[in-house]
């Protein structure tokens, strides 16, 4: 009985795949602000502040950075993401199936699937540090890429699975749950982060600014890491989430706002997450770094445990939670596009599956910074590619959505696009020195003027 | 009920941060406020979960 009411719930889940968001299913901004809040407070938080500081990022470069960067970030969000996600209401995946075909889509989905269901691997990874802290799990060192025994996969898969059991139930339980934990994960954050600061030697506020300085955002590198000045963190900051504003992922979350306005929502998790959070975890590390500096370790569960005790793993934990629930969700929406047909919870107990496979490899989280942002730029340009589709095509007498239009399976100029714009980054990397998170910008516009180029010597030929 | 749940909500989040303030003026130690951030994270699931469902 009980076996069949579970089923019956699964089978329920509709999330609008094909079809534009009902009327009714409309949601408030406040409801995108709780998400965003949420979604940003997350498990990489405790592993991106402290990043920033193994990387050498100095106080001043990284306050100023990353408030330029977010701002950056939640305008990309509000003017280039949500206009498009509210006039169509459809999933990144259906409208790229209008433009590119179905063969180039398929491709797209299987990339931009296995990408999501590494970030969400990450996150397992993090909330699997808390959970270990009563089993005495030993903190990875910084070099370290693959598991350190069977006590951590066991309890990545322990964590794997109740991550995806909650993620096939769908968008509305993942939002439920992201709303309630919200609040309270930034308040954690916060308070772990002004009680160890008298360990640091701050007990006025005006003591903060000389001792973030000198001894937590010190500008010196840890041995064997790259420098991070501030127009990386800049960078970093605005392009951390880049497939989701400028790569367009975030139109299947949007795409149930009321008004395009909700895009300035991503504002709760940008200055909440990826500023007091960032800022938050590299204090924390900080003091964790005074215990165990010389031994290059580094894992968020200890790290919080030491400064907020059981409050602070099961931050990390919530944290972990809240932010692969969706990544879930966007990777199993990924492959249902491949897939119509099938249930959406059978797709998301596949990519729970493959997401914990993932998160057994703690290179995951010590190259994060790296990952995130090839992440990015490889799905960026199809975002590129779908905004030039629908806002210059139609003023430049070109076709939209050629693929659904002509009955094509596969839209070359959509190919070339997206191998061409990554050739050309990683020319400009390889022969420019031009770092990988610098990318992205150029990357970008790379991608709209050859899908401009390509789709007008496309189009000439099929009309003629 | 409602209200006496929303109160609980409030509990809980100022039992989570301002025992940190005492921390960093010396008046709490990091034991004491690692125990209010527990109680404080309780009472906010539990009163925001309730009144939620």
């Amino acid at each position: 009985m009980g076996v069949a009411k579970w089923q019956a719930r699964l089978e329920a889940v509709n999330e609008y795949e094909r079809e534009p968001i009902p009327e009714t299913r409309r949601r408030s901004w406040g409801s995108f602000l709780s998400m965003y809040a949420g979604e940003h407070t997350a498990g990489t938080e405790f592993v991106i502040g402290p990043l920033f500081v193994i990387r050498g990022a100095s106080a001043g470069d990284l306050v100023l950075g990353l408030l330029l960067g977010n701002i950056l970030a939640v305008l990309s969000w509000a003017f280039i993401c949500a206009p498009i996600a509210v006039r169509e209401r459809q999933t990144l995946y259906y409208m790229l199936e209008r433009i590119c075909g179905s063969r180039l889509t398929l491709i797209y989905n299987l990339v931009n699937a296995l990408m999501f269901c590494f970030l969400a691997g990450a996150m397992i990874a993090v909330a699997a540090t808390a959970v270990g802290i009563p089993f005495g799990l030993p903190a990875a060192r910084l070099t370290d890429w693959l598991p350190s025994g069977w006590l951590w996969i066991a309890l990545v898969a322990g964590v794997g699975m109740v991550t995806t059991v909650v993620a096939m139930l769908g968008y509305q339980l993942v939002e439920r749950f992201a709303v309630i934990a919200a609040p309270w994960m930034i308040l954690v954050f916060l308070a772990a982060a002004i009680a160890v600061l008298p360990n640091l030697g701050v007990t006025h506020w005006r003591e903060f600014w000389p001792v973030a300085q000198d001894i937590i955002w010190t500008g010196t590198p840890a041995p064997g890491q790259d420098k991070f000045t501030f127009w990386h963190i800049l960078f970093f900051a605005w392009f951390c989430n880049m497939a989701m504003h400028i790569g367009m992922a975030d139109l299947s979350i949007l795409r149930y706002a009321r008004r395009w306005t909700a895009g300035f929502a991503s504002a709760g998790g940008m200055f909440l997450g990826h500023y007091v959070a960032w800022l938050a975890s590299g204090i924390l590390y900080a003091v964790f770094l005074q215990q165990y500096g010389q031994q290059q370790v580094f894992a968020p569960g200890p790290v919080a445990y030491g400064a907020a005790g059981i409050a602070g793993a099961l931050c990390v934990v919530v944290a972990g939670w809240t932010t692969a629930n969706p990544t879930i969700y966007r990777a199993g929406l990924a492959l249902q596009a491949l897939m119509p047909l099938a249930r959406t919870w059978k797709i998301t107990l596949v990519v729970g599956s493959i997401t914990t496979l993932a998160a057994c490899f703690p290179a995951l989280v010590m190259k994060l910074l790296d990952f995130v942002a090839l992440y990015g730029l490889v799905l960026m340009p199809m975002g590129a590619l779908l905004f030039t589709d629908y806002w210059l095509f139609p003023r430049m007498g070109l076709q939209s959505s050629i693929a659904s239009a002509r009955g094509l399976a596969l839209n070359w100029p959509a190919l070339i696009t997206w191998g061409g714009s990554l050739a050309a980054c990683a020319a400009l990397s390889h022969f420019a020195g031009l770092e990988i998170f610098f990318l992205g910008l150029p990357g970008w516009f790379i991608a709209a003027f050859l899908y401009l180029l390509t789709s007008f010597i496309h189009q000439k030929n099929l009309t003629t | 009920m409602k209200l006496l749940l929303r109160f609980t909500e409030i509990l809980g989040l100022c039992l989570t941060l301002l025992p940190s303030l005492a921390v960093f003026f010396g008046r709490l130690s990091l034991e004491r406020n690692q125990d209010f951030m527990l109680a404080g994270s309780i009472l906010w699931f539990v009163a925001r979960g309730l009144r939620k469902t």
